[in-house]
């Protein structure tokens, strides 16, 4: 999936460094170019980037429907779903949450066992959705080198395991909770297994076609108006008596002709500026709480726009990261990413264990509040929710935090 | 009027435009129970009555799967 959606990838996002590098000369300099460059272009256009993941992602799982593997996949999973007290049964709700989640919890009305359902619903965001593909990509296309070990590539891996983890998680939580809460028996599962047949290529075609525009439109309209609705918390409020003073520095080094003094104090009045916003007060005073897992301020935000949409964390940090360039050329967020460096240390602020870390959130946190609704309602109660909610955000942190805290005392911190 | 309060005056715009059509999403959103047309990231369409698969064997539910709800 990585190997044949990376040339469009790598494709769209030279396009769209193209376009904010034009923009960015042609229109003069102000907060409307920098909510065009740096809030639109940067954020929508970083998200459209993984269109073509998406594409190929939905390319499988509509083959895999069109043959009719899916009830033999059911019929395979019936003795190692049996293992953790679920049925086949709960094998399609849970093979629909890849896609999203809210449609496989609902797909759970055809559980008749209300444990089994229940188990089945507080499960069935463990599963990586597409929304989460756009975060992994953008990580796993920044950290994690692109070398072969055997027959794959190491970025196969690892997004593999990010899917695998999740699948994990998802038996060991239902495995507990049949144990404990929502005991019960076995239940029986009588299914008739469809022929085999050759897929409709214009059903593949007309499901990736719409999974795709869906994308995009989501793109073109919430993750639009959430950018512009960052970009302004990322930029105001401004002033201070320390940009103040820096702003007279600035103007002192340009009168003097001083041009690489004049780009280094742009460089750090854009970086005082982001810290001293709205959104940059939040990610501060979220920053103790996600230190211990490796990330900083900056992701803080992120983690907390995502919960609008897991893809608007791609967005939120292309904004971040353009505004904190100083006017400067667009830079793909992949290489921003790779190359941003902590203020207090001086050193690289990211490292691969810390993108580990971060995806590993991403499996296991409850993000979805769309999610949350629908298991209110198909649940029929508070309680499930919430303690879906509770439960799986705070595995996330521990988890992550096992992972980084691991990663740095075995001496892969960097 | 000046070129920088023109600026400001269109980012003032654009902001409020944008935060407008979050809030009325979000409104909306509200106004309907929730479903699949809820989700941002999902094509699948809002239920539909549809035709019985072979997997659903067994003892069908007389009120039907829509009429479940389990209180707990």
């Amino acid at each position: 999936m990585f190997a044949w959606a990376q040339p469009i990838m790598d494709f769209i996002d030279a396009v769209v460094g193209r376009f904010g590098s034009i923009v960015h000369a042609v229109l003069p300099a102000g907060p409307v170019r920098s909510l065009i460059v740096d809030g639109i272009i940067a954020g929508v256009g970083t998200t459209l980037t993984f269109v073509p993941q998406i594409a190929v992602l939905f390319f499988f799982i509509s083959l895999l429907e069109d043959t009719g593997y899916m009830a033999r996949a059911a019929f395979i999973m019936d003795r190692l779903m049996g293992k953790v007290g679920l049925s086949g049964r709960a094998f399609i709700p849970l093979l629909s949450s890849f896609a999203c989640a809210i449609p496989g919890i609902m797909a759970t009305r055809t559980i008749d066992n209300r444990r089994d359902r229940i188990t089945t619903i507080i499960i069935a965001p463990f599963m990586s959705c597409s929304a989460r593909l756009p975060v992994y990509a953008l990580l796993i296309g920044a950290f994690i080198p692109n070398v072969w070990v055997g027959f794959v590539t190491l970025p196969g891996i690892v997004l593999f395991s990010m899917y695998f983890l999740g699948i994990a998680a998802a038996i060991v939580v239902a495995a507990l909770l049949k144990r404990t809460v929502l005991r019960g028996g076995r239940p029986l599962y009588v299914m008739e297994l469809p022929p085999y047949r050759m897929p409709s290529w214009r059903s593949i075609v007309l499901t990736v076609r719409e999974r795709s525009w869906l994308f995009v439109k989501n793109a073109g309209t919430v993750i639009l108006a959430i950018t512009v609705v960052l970009w302004f918390l990322a930029s105001y409020p401004r002033g201070g008596a320390d940009l103040k003073a820096l702003e007279t520095r600035h103007a002192t080094a340009v009168a003097a002709g001083d041009q690489p003094g004049a780009k280094l104090l742009e460089r750090r009045m854009a970086g005082l500026t982001l810290e001293q916003s709205f959104a940059g007060r939040v990610g501060r005073y979220l920053e103790p709480a996600i230190a211990p897992l490796g990330f900083d301020w900056r992701i803080g935000v992120g983690l907390v726009t995502s919960f609008a949409a897991r893809e608007v964390m791609v967005s939120t940090l292309a904004t971040v990261f353009n505004l904190g360039n100083a006017g400067q050329d667009m830079v793909p967020l992949r290489q921003s990413l790779r190359e941003a460096i902590d203020p207090r240390t001086g050193r690289k602020a990211y490292s691969p264990l810390m993108a580990v870390s971060l995806m590993v959130f991403f499996v296991l946190a409850c993000q979805c509040m769309s999610t949350v609704a629908v298991a209110r309602r198909e649940t029929n109660s508070w309680r499930w929710p919430i303690f879906m909610l509770v439960m799986m955000n705070v595995l996330a942190w521990l988890v992550s935090f096992a992972v980084y805290q691991g990663g740095r005392a075995l001496g892969l911190g960097l | 009027m000046s070129g920088a309060l023109l600026q400001n005056l269109g980012v003032a715009v654009i902001v409020l435009a944008a935060a407008g059509f979050l809030v009325r999403r979000q409104l909306k959103r509200r106004a309907r129970p929730p479903g699949c047309d809820t989700c941002p990231n999902c094509a699948v369409q809002p239920p539909h009555p549809t035709a019985p698969t072979l997997i659903e064997l067994g003892e069908p539910d007389p009120r039907g799967p829509d009429q479940r709800s389990f209180p707990v």
